[in-house]
């Protein structure tokens, strides 16, 4: 329950909580998506991380523009589409970054 | 339409990868790998980079309308198609030895089998009866027409 404009709004919590393991499984397979690019073009140091937070932003984005019109139907804020699992997708990214870099750039074959 | 999308950008960055490291160990063999290792971005050729951008645009595009199917938080929403009856079910509470039984079932029709049965068999008690009566009213009547 919260209370918005005066009146009383009453929410899901199953349904709000559904919705953010849908986001968080999102951005975690986008993470690895975009580690593996970052892995495949061989960026390094600030720029790999600049390259995440540039994705992560990114893909926001295109999830806004998803939802639509209708995206106060499925989330509170508009915000938490952005910061809520910014975090923890970079942990996968650093992983699959490490991964394929290992894989394709430093190769030794 | 989204498994597709993201299949085809998945398939894409593979083949990203096989041609990226294709292209290392060549230029490895070659020995032009030497003057590129300054560069914070590796030398790959344009279309390994833009095919590789492209593959993770494509899957970002598929994972989100495979995987976004967001419910409706607000609880109204959730039983705006839904009767009284379906919110407040509760099947332990579910009671099946009641009037119902005898108001819906087929006691009535059972009743009316059985008051035919009964009417048939008083019928046919006053057909048997009346068989008796008739053949001597049938005498009768016809002593009647004759005269």
């Amino acid at each position: 329950m919260m209370m918005k404009n005066d009146q009383l709004l009453a929410l899901s919590e199953s349904a709000i909580r559904y919705n953010h393991f849908l986001l968080d499984y999102c951005q975690t397979s986008i993470s690895a998506l975009s580690g593996c690019t970052a892995g495949i073009i061989g960026l390094t140091g600030l720029y790999g991380f600049l390259f995440y937070f540039i994705c992560s932003i990114l893909m926001s984005f295109v999830l806004v523009a998803f939802l639509g019109k209708n995206k106060s139907d499925y989330f509170l804020s508009t915000q938490s589409l952005f910061t809520s699992t910014i975090w923890s997708g970079l942990q996968t990214y650093l992983l699959f970054w490490t991964f394929l870099y290992g894989m394709c750039i430093d190769s030794i074959i | 339409m989204g498994k597709f999308v993201l299949t085809l950008g998945l398939i894409g960055l593979c083949h990203a990868a096989y041609s990226a490291t294709q292209h290392k160990s060549y230029m490895r063999l070659t020995e032009h790998d030497l003057d590129s290792g300054s560069s914070h971005i590796s030398s790959l050729p344009l279309d390994i980079l833009v095919q590789t951008v492209l593959c993770l645009f494509l899957s970002c595009l598929g994972v989100i309308q495979v995987a976004a199917k967001f419910k409706p938080i607000k609880i109204t929403s959730e039983w705006e198609n839904k009767t009284w009856d379906n919110v407040a079910n509760r099947t332990s509470f579910y009671s099946f030895n009641h009037r119902g039984k005898f108001l819906f079932s087929d006691v009535d029709s059972e009743n009316q089998r059985l008051l035919s049965n009964y009417v048939n068999i008083n019928r046919a008690e006053n057909i048997s009866k009346k068989e008796d009566y008739s053949s001597e009213s049938e005498n009768y009547s016809l002593d009647e027409q004759s005269n």
